[in-house]
């Protein structure tokens, strides 16, 4: 493990890190970053891509809000070759679905530098945005307060997948005194560059492994028990109706969901464009049909098509209009889906997609 | 219309051969003095070395919408092919290219025109015999099917044992029966040619009263095995003894019989027994949970294939195989029970013997078999060893090599059929026509065709009715053209039963009306439609006719890609099989450019001594390198290879290191292969030590004189047919043998000894074994645990064995040791790259299946033969250089290739271009088209299996017939069915 | 209260299980009159969706039938199949269908009683289950 120790109180972590990501484009050790930031036009940090240092003073990576996930923004950055490299700076899901679309050929990770942060979980929107209101400096309160640590979303406080995985740099907040924190090198690459912006290498976090176990212990016994809860509902059909029973067929969640790569959804495709006579010949069999109807078609698919990839990231349900909580279906369901297939999304771009396990070789041998 | 070839004998070879004419657009009459397609093979349901089935596989890939798509072993359907069971050729007159063949056709009984294979006819037949197909372990009527799963499912009578009591006649509801007919003679004049692929017959046990077959109920020959065994068969796929029906503890199988044989005359090896009955031995053990023990008494165990010693040894292995090598001398029936004791003489000496439930004789070939009188006439080709037994790859190469000498007599070139299409009916919303056949009025006690009516008139795009009392006849297809012209319905369903039978009048039908032939459906009604009631059967027809409707308006009107070929071939490597390849190809008008690395074509040829082999090789070398067509690059290597089939590029590096690009539709790699090196029993410690083909080459050049030797040791298998190279290099033995015969006839007094495992001299090469052991040689089996040793000290060879005869060690100071080192690949580790294609674990490049497609690469328009492909001798090396060109030429041989039915598209603005389709393609027919981003489907390579539309999350692949759609809806249909 | 009569969809491949039902057709083994099959040219080209909907649409059981592994028309896709369909029952596992419901069978071509033997089998099977809870209701 190589840390790299930060310590710098009065500057304030938020101000130490858009420091460095600006003298990180300043020395041109990238072209362009890509990062959370504020802007004057909404009440939330969006991501942006910067190629100019000095546009860089709303950046907020560490800001406990994802209005959306940045895995697509990375995406569409990197879907084919630009001769660029590009920071991305990302939390642990969304490197997690961006692995994922690195094996669907939807981007590449060639020529990007991962920066990524011991993830503490972020707010919704509303949620985040009345924080905002009280004060400033909502990402150092949220940093040091225990109580807006409280009002993250159900799927980030029964994550326990908060540490990042195949980042080149973490910001390590776990383990270490209020006001500071470290980076910590995951790969020769990350070392390169903190060496190259001056960083010292210096000890470990004393308590990060306490800590890091601490919170582990508690995400995870809150997993269990939204797990439990959502798989009782699911195993029975009026359990699973009763879910999804406000669902509009909106598809927000499958475009908010940043696994869920189709150009254009199947449901929005021809293969579900039903005649007249063939939804009143649905009716008629059972004498009710709800409209718009294949709801259930709709996210059994989802689940059969991505569930194997789900980075319990929680978008799908902060952008449901009619709040279901379409992420605790989705992990609940998907944890079994990957334990069947032995599959793990996200933790090594060379781990083959399970569906696709008929390849050349077997053919070949 | 004119056909081109008559082909005797419809097994698999003869429908190998006519397939292969078919699909150069000539037309076969294929013809079977059996009443049902698939010879031996209709019987045996499963083939080593992988215990599949396949025969499919054997179909045309390309130009798929000739025929069909069915399983194969219901018989043959192509457009170009016309099949006539139960038929004979008695005379072939006339020079070839202008052949008069006539042809008698035996008199069935059953007027196929009017039977409606009802079946009533079987049901009152008195009569009761053993049924053939089942090898008499069950009985049959006197009419009867003689292929229970074959179409057309006509019965046929079999007048010598029909009784004649015309039962069956006041059966028939539509008088198809006759039983005074005779048989018919029918002529085919102008012919191009004639094939005999008669094949070969089995040795009849019966004969021989060692063994009691035909008085022991449970002695029975390997092919009564594979039918006790088949599902089809009489105990519906359990494994019971034939005298009581009882489970099989013990089972034994004795190889050889009526085969290496001199007392009864049959020195000859019949070559496939030995796998065939490894095979049967694995799927018994399979059938029985290995609740079995299966001893197999072998003299030798010929796994020459190359694949074979590894799933001999793996049988071995998994299954707990006893492999005993032994002539077993009796069998006799056990006391008070239906056993069998067995008694023998173990490889120790010992006298044994054993008790078995069940014993299984390994029937070689029948001998003695002739050709009919006319086989000498000029246009008509036997096939090579037509009397033998052959691996089916084998057997299909041989054909290749018939049809290719069919093909050489010229005929017209192929033209494919230019199609008209109605545009502006095709481009109208679907409306589509259904017929509703009611089979001689027969169904209407069943269906309630009114309801079908009302209820159809309610669906959408909801279809014209039209009621045909036979659809299937020819009054049916005209009421269906009258229906056709004067409506402007521009799909069609037709729901009758037997769609196998009229896919050419459908053609018909479609061309006449110029819509395409995949706008036109059958529904078969007889497996379609199911329940027991009126109402249930009505029911299910209704959801079966709105599905097929519904799929077929959903289907659009495909694009047909034409794919102008480029009527030339690339041929990489000019050894035998690259030769024969480049000439073959050549003389079918392709231009060829033939690629060898070295310098000097002919590769393990030009080693040759003279004899027979080499003339051949002279031969060829000469018509090659004096043919216009072909140009011979010589000293030039390939450096990439690019394109699709039939539109292909490869770019060569010359001796002077400049770079060419050669166009070609095909291309065929013979890159050949060599001797294999060994480490094991001293092989580079002394110079009299050799090579057995280093032998053969110097007794060949006379560099090596057979007088300087008077001790020679040969070894066997050296550094082979054990891991890592546990294959059978299939030429060592024979070479061996003919060496060892060629110093003792120069030099009587030699004493030369042979190791040997198994002696492969397989076929007729079993004659140069009689004939080396009557000269004198002395043979001497070892085990892989206990192999010679070899020691050189102080100049001199020592070689130690155990002699099992003697149970002891022999030593041996020998001024010659042969080692029999075996075949390896050349070049194909780059050459596998620079195609893409496959190499097998000994690095041999692997064919698509090595029994059905044993000269196509896994990717469409590349060929692989020779030693690249497997080790081989000189002949058959050449013989599937001819069969690669056959398959090539399927490709080279037309204008341009067109897009079938049933092939995957994309719909390139919902693809998201993730790429998973393309390894998934199992034709490697789907790629990147990294310029356009976008992924692109060969339509040439695709077989329209849906592997990648299955896959794909957004259907953005679609299926011709078999869209999603479609598929849906008729999955709704079906479960909407019956609602209040 | 009438006989309950399970809804039954059957897929079934070209090659081999559908030549083996056209068997058991000509043969005349009669199997259950319950089965809606539907042929496509391999099991392979059979997409998760189908099956779902199947059962959402209230089938109480849906059957698969190909080519025993290894004698697959297109060289493996019943074994892609198999993968594929092991994910969709994992699924449909999940809520509430009993696995038992979804059926993956290798027929072979010439194994026409095998067919009737299976279909049978399937559907006592089925209807010892009974109806799928999804019959009876409105499904969203």
């Amino acid at each position: 493990m190589m840390m790299y120790p930060l310590n710098s109180p009065d500057q304030g972590i938020v101000q130490t890190v858009r420091s460095m990501l600006q003298e990180l484009l300043g020395k041109k050790l990238a072209d362009a970053v890509l990062v959370l930031a504020s802007n004057p036009w909404s009440d939330v940090p969006m991501p942006t891509l910067f190629t100019d240092p000095d546009r860089m003073e709303g950046v907020d990576p560490l800001a406990p809000v994802a209005p959306v996930s940045s895995a697509r923004q990375a995406s569409a950055l990197t879907r084919s070759p630009s001769g660029k490299t590009v920071v991305l700076v990302l939390r642990p899901c969304e490197i997690r679905a961006l692995i994922e679309l690195v094996k669907l050929n939807q981007c590449s990770l060639e020529n990007a530098i991962i920066i990524s942060m011991d993830c503490l979980g972020r707010m919704e929107n509303k949620i985040f945005s009345d924080e905002a209101k009280t004060g400033p400096g909502i990402t150092e309160r949220f940093l040091s307060s225990p109580e807006l640590q409280g009002k993250i979303t159900t799927t980030c406080s029964t994550c326990n997948d908060f540490l990042p995985e195949n980042a080149d740099i973490t910001l390590c907040t776990l383990g270490a005194e209020p006001g500071h924190m470290g980076f910590e090198a995951l790969t020769d690459k990350g070392k390169a560059l903190l060496e190259s912006l001056g960083f010292k290498k210096g000890d470990d976090l004393p308590k990060r492994k306490q800590d890091i176990a601490a919170l582990a212990d508690k995400r995870s016994l809150s997993k269990k028990e939204l797990f439990d809860a959502t798989a009782l509902q699911m195993s029975t059909i009026d359990g699973f109706q009763t879910f999804i029973g406000r669902c509009l067929n909106c598809y927000n969640c499958r475009t908010a969901c940043p696994v869920c790569y189709c150009k254009e959804c199947v449901f929005l495709t021809d293969v579900f464009a039903h005649p007249p006579e063939l939804l009143l010949e649905r009716a008629t069999r059972r004498g009710a049909v709800k409209m718009p109807t294949d709801t259930s078609m709709f996210h059994l698919t989802r689940l059969s098509h991505i569930g194997h990839a789900c980075v319990g990231c929680g978008q799908c349900s902060s952008v449901c209009p009619s709040d279901i909580q379409v992420a605790d279906m989705f992990r609940t369901v998907s944890e079994k889906t990957q334990a069947f297939f032995n599959y793990t999304p996200g933790r090594d771009v060379t781990e083959p997609i399970p569906q696709l396990v008929v390849r050349n070789g077997k053919r070949g041998d | 219309m004119n056909i081109h070839t008559v082909i005797a004998g419809a097994g698999i070879s003869g429908i190998r051969a006519a397939f292969d004419l078919a699909e150069l657009g000539h037309r076969v009459v294929l013809l079977d003095k059996a009443p049902s397609s698939g010879g031996i093979l209709s019987q045996l349901d499963h083939q080593f070395p992988d215990n599949h089935c396949g025969m499919c596989t054997l179909l045309p890939m390309i130009d798929r919408d000739k025929g069909p798509q069915f399983c194969l072993r219901k018989g043959i359907f192509h457009d170009h092919v016309t099949f006539i069971p139960s038929a004979e050729i008695v005379s072939v007159k006339g020079p070839a290219g202008q052949l008069s063949v006539v042809v008698e056709k035996q008199h069935t009984g059953i007027d196929p025109l009017k039977c409606m294979a009802c079946g009533s006819c079987e049901s009152v037949c008195p009569v009761s015999v053993p049924d053939g197909f089942n090898e008499g372990y069950s009985t049959r009527k006197a009419v009867f099917l003689p292929v229970p799963h074959q179409i057309p499912n006509h019965r046929i009578i079999d007048f010598s044992v029909c009784t004649r009591c015309g039962e069956c006649v006041k059966a028939c509801p539509v008088s198809a029966i006759n039983l005074d007919g005779e048989a018919r003679k029918l002529e085919f004049n102008p012919v191009n040619a004639v094939i005999l692929a008669t094949g070969s017959g089995q040795y009849d046990p019966a004969q021989s009263d060692l063994y009691g077959f035909g008085v022991l109920p449970n002695v029975v020959t390997s092919k009564g095995l594979e039918r006790i065994m088949s599902s089809s068969g009489p105990s519906k796929g359990q494994l019971f003894r034939p005298s009581d029906n009882k489970p099989i503890k013990r089972m034994a199988f004795l190889q050889c019989v009526g085969s290496r044989n001199l007392m009864e005359n049959a020195d000859h090896c019949s070559s496939v027994c030995c796998m065939f009955a490894v095979k049967e031995a694995v799927m018994a053990c399979e059938k029985s949970h290995d609740d079995l023990t299966v001893s197999i008494f072998y003299m030798d165990m010929r796994t020459f294939g190359r694949d074979f010693q590894r799933y001999k040894d793996q049988a071995e292995t998994s299954h707990g195989l006893r492999f005993i090598r032994c002539r077993v001398h009796s069998v006799e029936p056990c006391e008070n029970t239906d056993g069998m004791k067995i008694s023998y003489v173990n490889d120790k000496g010992m006298y044994m013997e054993e008790t078995v439930d069940l014993v299984v004789l390994s029937t070689g070939k029948k001998t003695g078999l002739t050709h009919p009188d006319f086989y000498q006439n000029e246009g008509v080709f036997a096939l090579s060893d037509t009397f033998d037994f052959k691996d089916i790859g084998e057997s299909l190469v041989a054909a290749d090599v018939a049809a290719g000498k069919a093909m050489a007599l010229g005929g017209p070139p192929h033209t494919p059929e230019q199609r008209i299409f109605d545009t502006q009916r095709l481009s109208k919303k679907a409306m589509p026509l259904l017929v509703l056949c009611q089979c001689g009025n027969n169904l209407s006690n069943d269906l309630d065709l009114d309801l079908i009516e009302s209820h159809l008139s309610a669906m959408p795009g909801a279809p014209q009715i039209l009621k045909l009392e036979q659809a299937c006849g020819a009054a049916g297809f005209e009421s269906i053209g009258t229906a056709l012209t004067s409506s402007q319905a521009n799909r069609v369903v037709i729901a009758a039963c037997n769609p196998f039978l009229f896919d050419h009048k459908i053609k018909a039908l479609a061309r006449d009306a110029q819509l395409p032939d995949g706008f036109f459906k059958t529904l078969d009604m007889r497996s379609h439609v199911t329940g027991k009631t009126k109402n249930e059967q009505t029911q299910s027809l209704l959801s079966q006719i709105k599905s097929t409707v519904n799929s077929l308006n959903l289907t659009l009107p495909v694009y047909r890609e034409k794919r102008t070929v480029t009527p030339s071939a690339l041929v990489v490597g000019g050894g035998p099989a690259g030769l024969s390849a480049a000439f073959c190809l050549a003389s079918a008008g392709i231009d060829v450019d033939l690629l060898d690395k070295e310098s000097q074509l002919g590769g393990n040829g030009i080693h040759f001594s003279p004899g027979p082999e080499k003339n051949s090789l002279d031969k060829l070398l000469s018509s090659v390198t004096n043919h216009p067509k072909i140009r011979v690059h010589p000293a030039t290597c390939l450096t990439r290879h690019q394109g699709l089939a039939g539109v292909f590029t490869a770019t060569i590096t010359t001796p002077n290191a400049v770079e060419q690009k050669i166009p070609h539709g095909a291309a065929i790699v013979a890159t050949g292969g060599g001797q294999a090196q060994t480490l094991d029993y001293c092989a580079s410690q002394h110079n009299g030590i050799l090579s057995v083909f280093d032998l053969a080459k110097g007794l060949g050049d006379k560099t090596l004189n057979p007088l300087d030797f008077s001790k020679v040791v040969m070894i066997q298998c050296a550094g082979t047919r054990e891991e890592p190279r546990n294959y059978c290099s299939r030429i060592c033995c024979t070479k061996a043998l003919l060496n060892a015969i060629a110093i003792k006839e120069a030099n009587p007094s030699a004493s030369i000894h042979i190791f040997y495992r198994d002696m492969m001299s397989y076929g007729e090469s079993e004659k140069i074994y009689t004939r080396a052991r009557q000269a004198g040689i002395l043979f001497i089996p070892f085990d892989l645990h206990k192999k010679p040793q070899v020691a050189v000290n102080n100049q001199t060879i020592h070689v130690t064995g155990f002699d099992p005869v003697l149970q002891e060690d022999v030593q041996l100071a020998p001024d010659l040791l042969v080692l029999s080192t075996g075949i390896v690949p050349t070049d194909n580790q780059i050459i596998s790259k620079i195609f893409h294609i496959n190499t097998t674990q000994d690095g041999f490049l692997k064919e698509a299946n090595s029994k059905w497609r044993p000269v196509d690469s896994g990717r469409e328009g590349i060929f692989v033969c020779g030693l690249a492909r497997a080790p081989l001798g000189f002949q058959e090396a050449m013989d599937e250089g001819i069969s690669a060109a056959m398959r090539a030429l399927r490709i080279l041989g037309r204008p341009f290739l067109e897009t079938p039915q049933v092939t995957a598209r994309v719909r390139h603005s919902l693809c998201s271009r993730c790429q998973a389709c393309i390894p998934e393609c199992p034709y490697q027919a789907r790629y990147l088209d990294e310029e356009n981003g976008k992924i692109m489907v060969d339509s040439v390579s695709c077989q329209g299996c849906g592997a990648c539309a299955s896959l794909c999350p957004n259907s953005s692949i679609m299926m011709g017939q078999f869209e999603e759609k479609g598929i849906m809806d008729s999955i709704e249909f079906f479960l909407n069915e019956a609602c209040p | 209260m009438s006989e309950y009569k399970p809804k039954i969809v059957a897929l079934v491949c070209n090659w081999c299980t559908y030549t083996a039902a056209d068997l058991a057709g000509t043969s005349r083994l009669s199997y259950p009159a319950e089965i809606r099959m539907i042929r496509l040219m391999c099991t392979g080209m059979i997409d998760q969706k189908y099956i779902l909907k199947a059962f959402l649409d209230g089938a109480d059981g849906v059957f698969i039938g190909g080519c025993h592994p290894g004698d697959c028309h297109y060289i493996d896709g019943n074994i892609k199949a198999e993968k594929r369909i092991g994910g969709t029952r994992n699924l449909l596992s999940q809520f509430g269908f009993e696995p038992d419901r979804l059926a993956l069978q290798w027929i072979g071509a010439s194994e026409g009683p095998e067919f009737q033997h299976n279909m049978t089998a399937f559907v006592e099977r089925i209807t010892a289950l009974g109806p799928s809870q999804v019959a009876d209701r409105m499904i969203l």
